[in-house]
């Protein structure tokens, strides 16, 4: 186990986060057209950073360091780790982010497609996902962790975590999909935003019921009860964000312009969306790390005998 | 469907549920939504929708919507107490509840809650509007998430709770305009405020079972009383002002603006006498006060738009 390389995959983790909110500014400032060259802006490497080519620049900018950042990391994972698994991350890391540079500039060069800004704006969280893995995997807890034998329960908490990680994901995707769907000038699409209210309403079911098993089946476990709380209270916040970013974005056709406090509502609800995805993470591989893969088969044993605990 | 044993004893409890008829099943479900509490909801949220309606009311929109209400908070309510089955069972006020008392079974009630609030905001999202339906989302997550675990850890639960207890009348409001303005942040600043002295008076007269529940409420944490009092009359103070602004902004006239003077000094009255002596007697006067007071403004509130 190296210190060194864990420090060094929460750093990516965390400037990650900071690539997702400099993106957001991106959307919400409406800048995304601010040049329509690239890999260059406006023909220069480093352009004026004047209107909206400060958010454009500015992202791009983030992103290229995120990029050499993750060339370090993926060499670092060579170098340092020995388990293969986590070195195939490490190499699949520079894939997404390499992946994800493209789709970035093919989102200008295509002037600014639903679907790939859609794609681009989940891609982001499919790496952000594989950067706040690496920095699980490579932790001294993960790698010092115990299992834990005794579980009880009708339903694994294995699937609950899944379910709950794929719930979130699916809304992250409806989020992307209604954020790049219209501008500031325009009303949002109805049925996508029905779509990610209901979204958000699985999401509260689905992490609720995760994070309450957690809470009720391993109380005392902090290992699983810190991120299972992290979680579920960010989703407190996220939900007030979201109501926030819809009662701002529905006065916002009659703004001359993108402004606040629409714009940084709208651009925290997207960062605190990435949060809870992080948190989930993190609880749904400690999860897997500590509770045995055959936990369904126990509980059907104990389900015959009938000490089940919901 | 298998039995859940959970930590009751599985034959007292069959036992029990062996014995209840039809009718007293379907009472335990009624009780399991908190019907006062929840009329109470219905009754704030219907003054938000007439409120904020502008050209007459449309009463279909607003059954339809306190419809989807009633659901959410009953919903809410059973799935509260399928959380807290443990706790409710060591209170004297609450161990006679349906879940602690073995009257239904745990997954009874879950299936129950989940139903009824998945049914609630599906409605509310597709036949009332998107808003109601995002702001029936912040009471689920802000009562279940936020509230109900803070409530054994800290006694600025209370604090916390207020908010999704608040938001009720913006649903309403919601519901009748699509939107929220500022009369309907004004109907969730009267009902925060209120919330205080109404529930520190059910915390005082309870504190005993709260303390052995291991509630944190302020009565609970610190048992001479003199910061509950004080904050029962602060609250209680600052809603008076608060409750004026109706009028001043023109949603309600004079007649609600005189009737919201008398009302809150009168409330003020009970919050005072309960605040300086701290009995029980007194405590529950001014819970009687508190909830005489809430219908009573709202409904005048309506009448004198």
């Amino acid at each position: 186990m190296s210190k060194g390389l864990n420090r060094y995959a929460i750093l990516v983790a965390c400037a990650t986060f900071f690539l997702i909110i400099a993106g957001a500014l991106v959307t919400s400032n409406d800048a995304g057209l601010a040049t329509s060259d690239w890999p260059l802006s406006n023909g220069q490497v480093f352009p004026k950073m004047v209107g909206n080519l400060f958010w454009e620049h500015g992202h791009r900018m983030v992103a290229t360091t995120i990029g050499v950042l993750t060339i370090g990391l993926m060499f670092f994972v060579l170098f340092k780790e020995s388990r293969s698994w986590v070195r195939k991350l490490g190499v699949c890391a520079l894939v997404l982010v390499i992946a994800q540079g493209l789709l970035g500039g093919l989102t200008v060069k295509l002037m600014l497609p639903l679907a790939v800004s859609a794609a681009h704006a989940t891609l982001a969280q499919l790496f952000f996902c594989t950067t706040i893995s690496l920095a699980v995997f490579t932790s001294k807890s993960w790698i010092e962790a115990k299992p834990i034998q005794e579980e009880k329960g009708s339903l694994p908490l294995r699937y609950l975590c899944t379910v709950a990680l794929v719930t979130i994901l699916l809304q992250l995707v409806i989020g992307a999909t209604l954020r790049h769907s219209a501008t500031w000038d325009k009303h949002l699409p109805v049925e996508l935003v029905l779509a990610h209210i209901g979204g958000a309403l699985a999401v509260v079911m689905a992490l609720g019921a995760t994070s309450f098993t957690v809470l009720r089946r391993h109380r005392g476990e902090k290992y699983l009860t810190r991120p299972a709380m992290l979680a579920s209270s960010l989703l407190v916040v996220q939900l007030f964000l979201g109501l926030a970013a819809y009662l701002t974005r529905l006065a916002s056709p009659n703004d001359p312009q993108p402004l606040n406090p629409m714009i940084s509502i709208t651009v925290a609800h997207v960062a605190c969306g990435a949060l809870v995805f992080a948190t989930t993470i993190v609880l749904t591989l400690r999860v897997f790390r500590v509770l045995p893969a055959n936990e369904l088969a126990v509980n059907l044993t104990a389900r015959r005998h009938g000490a089940i605990e919901i | 469907m298998e039995e859940f044993a959970l930590d009751l004893p599985g034959q007292a409890v069959d036992v029990e549920r062996a014995r209840l008829s039809w009718r007293e099943r379907i009472s335990a479900y009624l009780e399991l939504t908190k019907p006062r509490i929840t009329f109470l909801i219905v009754l704030t949220s219907a003054a938000g929708f007439g409120l904020a309606s502008r050209s007459g009311i449309d009463y279909l929109g607003l059954v339809s919507s306190l419809f989807g209400i009633a659901l959410l908070s009953s919903g809410i309510a059973t799935l509260n107490q399928y959380a807290e089955r443990d706790l409710d069972g060591l209170m004297r006020r609450t161990a006679s509840r349906p879940l602690p008392s073995g009257k239904l079974l745990p997954w009874e009630a879950l299936a129950f809650g989940v139903s009824l609030t998945v049914l609630a905001e599906l409605y509310l999202l597709v036949l009332v509007n998107p808003l109601s339906a995002l702001l029936g989302l912040t009471v689920i997550a802000g009562y279940l998430f936020a509230y109900t675990p803070l409530k054994t850890r800290s006694s600025l639960s209370t604090v916390v709770g207020a908010f999704p207890g608040a938001v009720p009348p913006l649903i309403g409001w919601a519901a009748a305009r699509g939107t929220i303005d500022v009369g309907g942040w004004v109907l969730f600043a009267i009902l925060f405020l209120w919330q205080f002295p109404h529930f520190l008076a059910i915390a005082w007269m309870y504190r005993e079972d709260y303390t052995r529940a291991g509630i944190l409420m302020l009565p609970v944490v610190e048992p001479d009383g003199r910061v509950t009092a004080q904050q029962i009359v602060v609250y209680t103070l600052m809603l008076l002002p608060v409750s004026l602004l109706p009028t001043v902004l023109g949603m309600s006239g004079r007649v609600y603006f005189i009737g919201a003077i008398v009302l809150g000094l009168l409330f003020l009255y009970a919050s005072v006498r309960a605040a300086l002596s701290l009995s029980r007697q007194r405590a529950k006067k001014l819970l009687l006060a508190s909830v005489l007071y809430l219908p009573l403004l709202f409904i005048l509130m309506v009448a004198n738009k």
